[in-house]
């Protein structure tokens, strides 16, 4: 690589350790992403995707046990750092927006209030005549019509829509370089959807934001990504650029998640159920499993499969983890 | 509801058994004056009509006449109205204010032994009657070490007109009486202020904030506290409604000149219009400061003016 | 010790509530002295191999009266949360089934009961309709039935809409049906936590009215002799005081315990 990557991670694991039990909700994740880049890891609820966003930013809960051979973001290594440094790249470095933003907003607070807070956490000097300015200013890049109106309000009067303008208002506030955007559109309705990409889009190109989007919708990634990490149940099992991801998905799993996506535009939605209906659905914690992890909904497995698969390079980005190439 | 509250003392004091009359002008009183009592209260009359004599004389203030001071009933419980409120607000300040303050602490120290032992404490004195707690008290401060007066707000001899000397003399009196009440209401706000902080601290925006590189510091008290101070808000309006037998009992066991102390002296002396005028004045406060609390809830949380 | 892992609280209350039961009704057992009857000793005494408790200024065994102490509590606070749960349920539950003018007059009665002073009340009914245990039990219950019932009808409320209960509703089962076989069942278990605390409160309260001189005097009340050790502490009297609070509190603890225990067993995912 000519230029070093603006984040790397490598084998990263997290276990969530609970008085009762232990959950491996990541296992040996590797990615990286260059400055500009916008990478989406894909994967369904409880495949470790936002659980990996949350492990670098440093957000997990306690009994989260993180452990990963390096974490470095921008050239410092972030794996070790203390809690003062990650407080001072959160929000200015590397900011993330959330799933149903109203919910991530306080609700008793205005929403005037709550930008000029993230306003002054990142310029201490800024007086209230600037941040007033500046607020405005940061609610019409996102395409607020009346953003004085809006300042005043509480998070719970505005619209799904709105409030996640106001939320990406907020994390653009000091110029990021990294966005992390938690499944941005899952909790909004489908125009909303197009609109809120289209905005991020505009923002990358507009500042040279670097974008990890995380998504269960693989649909979502053609308009935004340049390169896909497919994941499922904490591990990495398919990564390669977009158009290698869309014309030629390798493992299982992908292909599920394209037929899945293609199938509901293209109303072919009765042969997606023959197709699934095929595969044994079965849940389990991955520890009970032995071998690759898929083996249960696979269809196209075989002996070498009682052994777990490493991730295997093939051409060009694409690495894949199966035995059966 | 005032209105309700005050036929229902009206329908309660009806209940009592034996003469009105008699009850109303106490029981050493002349025929004479039990005679005028009947005629001014109407007590010939049917019971309709003695509501709207009651109701009458409640507006112009006339709760009645107290046999046992011989004075208006209004003017007798009004003296003592200062002395509770100095004495039921104390305690409540500070069963607020360290219940938060404990509360915060063991839901920052959740599940250490910090927790674990203030969880405990507030277990045991929510459970403690208040005339133990108080009578302990009394035990160790003031008898086995003389350290607190026992009765009374203000020393013999000590009066108003030295008053700085006056002031330390009934906060002097005020610790034992003011600690007891707050000791028992304080669990409660411990209790409260540690499950809403936690509820707070796990909240999806505590999360968000941290995400912005807000401060630790900032995120606890602006956001986290500030949420968590909600319910607090409604509980200590209740709180004040169902302190009111403690504060009894309390003026009682310290000989404090309040209401409280007036309730019992007025239930021994069996004088009903007393008691009578007590009770609505209470019930009124109560209804008024929940009233009150209504408003400033609705002032720190804008979800429910605005909705 | 499934139990304690369980619910700590439960498990300790159990334990202690088995305790005082246990010597609430060994009471005759373990002492051959009456409670309220005076005379045994010249006046105050210290603990003694014969007075464990020692006695109080008049020569009352305080141990005689701490033990049958506990009948009285259990006794008062069981039969009138009882009765305070009955008269709830069958307030509360059509008033939350049915809603209409019945909901509303109960809304009204328990704003009524929140805004008056309970207890100053209490001590106004006691006195004018004479302190009697069967007095003082029925106005405890009366003095307590809104606010459990209020907690019922909100339960009622949100489980009306559930599942279970139209499902029932389509197979054509009547609105008594409905309410005691799918309504009430499940709307006992934060009544039942809501008890406990009303239990508590009824031994508290029934002790705060003996203290005042209000309570039965045929009945050994623990807040009775609280009352007598307002004069015996300053003669050096601390048994009077101790014990008796002893006895009070861990029968409360206990109770609340109970309370804290079953909310850890019915609602298992609550804030801990």
């Amino acid at each position: 690589m000519a230029v070093e990557p603006l984040l790397e991670v490598e084998n990263l694991n997290v276990e969530y350790v609970l008085t009762d039990y232990k959950v491996n909700a990541v296992r040996n994740v590797s990615f990286y992403m260059n400055k500009g880049e916008c990478i989406a890891l894909v994967g369904e609820s409880g495949s470790g995707k936002s659980t990996v966003a949350m492990a670098v930013m440093g957000l997990l809960p306690p009994y989260a046990k993180i452990s990963a051979k390096k974490i470095i973001f921008d050239g410092k290594d972030i794996l070790n750092a203390d809690e003062k440094l990650m407080t001072e790249i959160r929000g200015k470095d590397v900011t993330v927006i959330f799933q149903d933003p109203i919910s991530y907003l306080n609700p008793i607070i205005s929403v005037g209030e709550q930008i000029f807070e993230a306003l002054m956490a990142h310029n201490p000097k800024i007086t209230s005549k600037e941040a007033q300015v500046q607020a405005i200013d940061l609610l019409r890049k996102v395409r607020i019509a009346d953003p004085e109106r809006v300042l005043r309000m509480y998070p719970f009067q505005l619209s799904g829509g709105m409030a996640q303008r106001v939320f990406i208002a907020m994390a653009i506030s000091a110029n990021p370089k990294l966005l992390i955007a938690d499944e941005p559109t899952t909790a909004l309705d489908l125009t909303i959807q197009s609109q809120i990409l289209k905005l991020l889009n505009n923002l990358r190109k507009e500042f040279n934001l670097s974008i990890i989007l995380i998504t269960h919708d693989l649909s979502l990634t053609s308009y935004l990504a340049d390169r896909i990490y497919v994941m499922y149940n904490g591990q990495v099992v398919e990564e390669d650029s977009v158009e290698g991801i869309f014309s030629n998905p390798i493992h299982p799993y992908t292909k599920m998640l394209i037929l899945s996506s293609q199938a509901i535009y293209r109303g072919e939605v009765k042969r997606l159920r023959e197709k699934i209906s095929t595969i044994t659905e079965k849940g389990g914690n991955s520890e009970t499993i032995k071998g690759c992890d898929f083996i249960r909904k696979c269809n196209n497995c075989g002996p070498e499969c009682e052994k777990e698969p490493p991730l295997i390079e093939c051409d060009g980005l694409k690495k894949v983890r199966c035995w059966r190439l | 509801m005032v209105p309700a509250v005050i036929i229902f003392t009206f329908l309660l004091l009806k209940l009592a058994p034996g003469d009105p009359a008699v009850l109303m002008a106490g029981e050493t009183a002349t025929k004479e004056y039990i005679e005028m009592i009947r005629e001014i209260y109407g007590l010939n009359k049917p019971l309709h009509e003695q509501l709207i004599i009651y109701l009458g004389k409640l507006f112009t203030g006339d709760f009645g006449y107290s046999f046992t001071f011989k004075r208006p009933v209004l003017d007798v419980i009004l003296e003592r109205v200062p002395t509770t409120l100095l004495l039921a607000g104390t305690g409540a300040l500070i069963a607020i204010f360290f219940g938060i303050v404990l509360g915060v602490v063991a839901a920052l120290r959740k599940d250490t032994i910090a927790d674990n032992i203030i969880s405990s404490l507030t277990l045991i004195f929510y459970s403690i009657p208040i005339f133990a707690l108080a009578q302990f008290l009394i035990l160790f401060l003031v008898i086995n070490y003389r350290l607190f007066p026992l009765s009374g707000y203000v020393t013999i001899g000590v009066s108003p007109s030295d008053p700085i000397k006056y002031a330390m003399d009934v906060l002097w009196h005020l610790v034992l009486p003011s600690i007891s009440l707050a000791l028992i209401q304080m669990a409660t706000y411990v209790k409260l202020t540690r499950t809403s902080m936690i509820e707070s601290l796990y909240s999806n925006y505590i999360i968000a904030a941290k995400a912005r590189g807000l401060k630790w510091r900032r995120i606890l008290f602006k956001h986290a506290l500030k949420n968590a101070l909600l319910p607090i808000i409604t509980v200590a309006g209740i709180q004040l409604g169902l302190i009111i037998g403690g504060v009894v009992i309390t003026e009682t066991i310290f000989s404090w000149p309040g209401v409280g102390r007036l309730t019992i002296e007025a239930i021994e002396a069996r004088d009903f219009p007393l008691l009578n005028g007590i009770f609505v004045l209470t019930s009124v406060s109560v209804i008024i400061a929940n009233i009150v609390t209504d408003i400033v809830y609705t002032y720190v949380d804008p979800r429910v003016k605005l909705r | 010790m499934l139990l304690f892992r369980r619910s700590r609280s439960l498990t300790i209350s159990l334990i202690l509530f088995s305790a005082i039961i246990f010597f609430g009704l060994a009471a005759g057992i373990l002492t051959d002295k009456e409670p309220l009857r005076t005379g045994y000793a010249q006046g105050l005494t210290p603990p003694s191999p014969q007075f464990p408790m020692g006695t109080d200024q008049l020569g009352r065994d305080v141990f005689s009266w701490t033990l049958y102490g506990i009948r009285t509590a259990l006794l008062v606070s069981l039969v009138s949360t009882s009765l305070t749960v009955i008269i709830s349920i069958i307030v509360g539950l059509p008033a939350g089934y049915f809603g209409g003018k019945l909901d509303q007059v109960l809304m009204r009665v328990t704003d009524f009961f929140l805004s008056i002073p309970r207890f100053i009340l209490i001590i106004f009914a006691v006195i004018i309709f004479g302190p009697t245990l069967t007095n003082i039990i029925l106005i405890l219950s009366v003095f307590s039935w809104p606010t459990i019932a209020r907690i019922v009808r909100a339960e009622v409320l949100s489980i009306k809409e559930r599942e279970y209960v139209q499902a029932a509703k389509v197979l054509g089962a009547g609105n008594f049906d409905i309410m005691f076989n799918e309504i009430l069942p499940n709307v006992m278990p934060p009544v039942l936590v809501a008890s406990a605390l009303q239990m508590s409160d009824a031994i508290l309260a029934e002790a705060g009215l003996s203290f005042l001189g209000l309570g039965d005097p045929n009945m050994a009340s623990w807040g009775r002799i609280l009352a007598i050790a307002r004069q015996a502490i300053y003669v050096g009297g601390w048994w009077t005081l101790v014990f008796p609070s002893i006895f009070i509190t861990v029968t409360v603890l206990s109770v609340n315990l109970l309370a804290d225990g079953l909310n850890d067993i019915f609602n298992p995912k609550s804030v801990r």
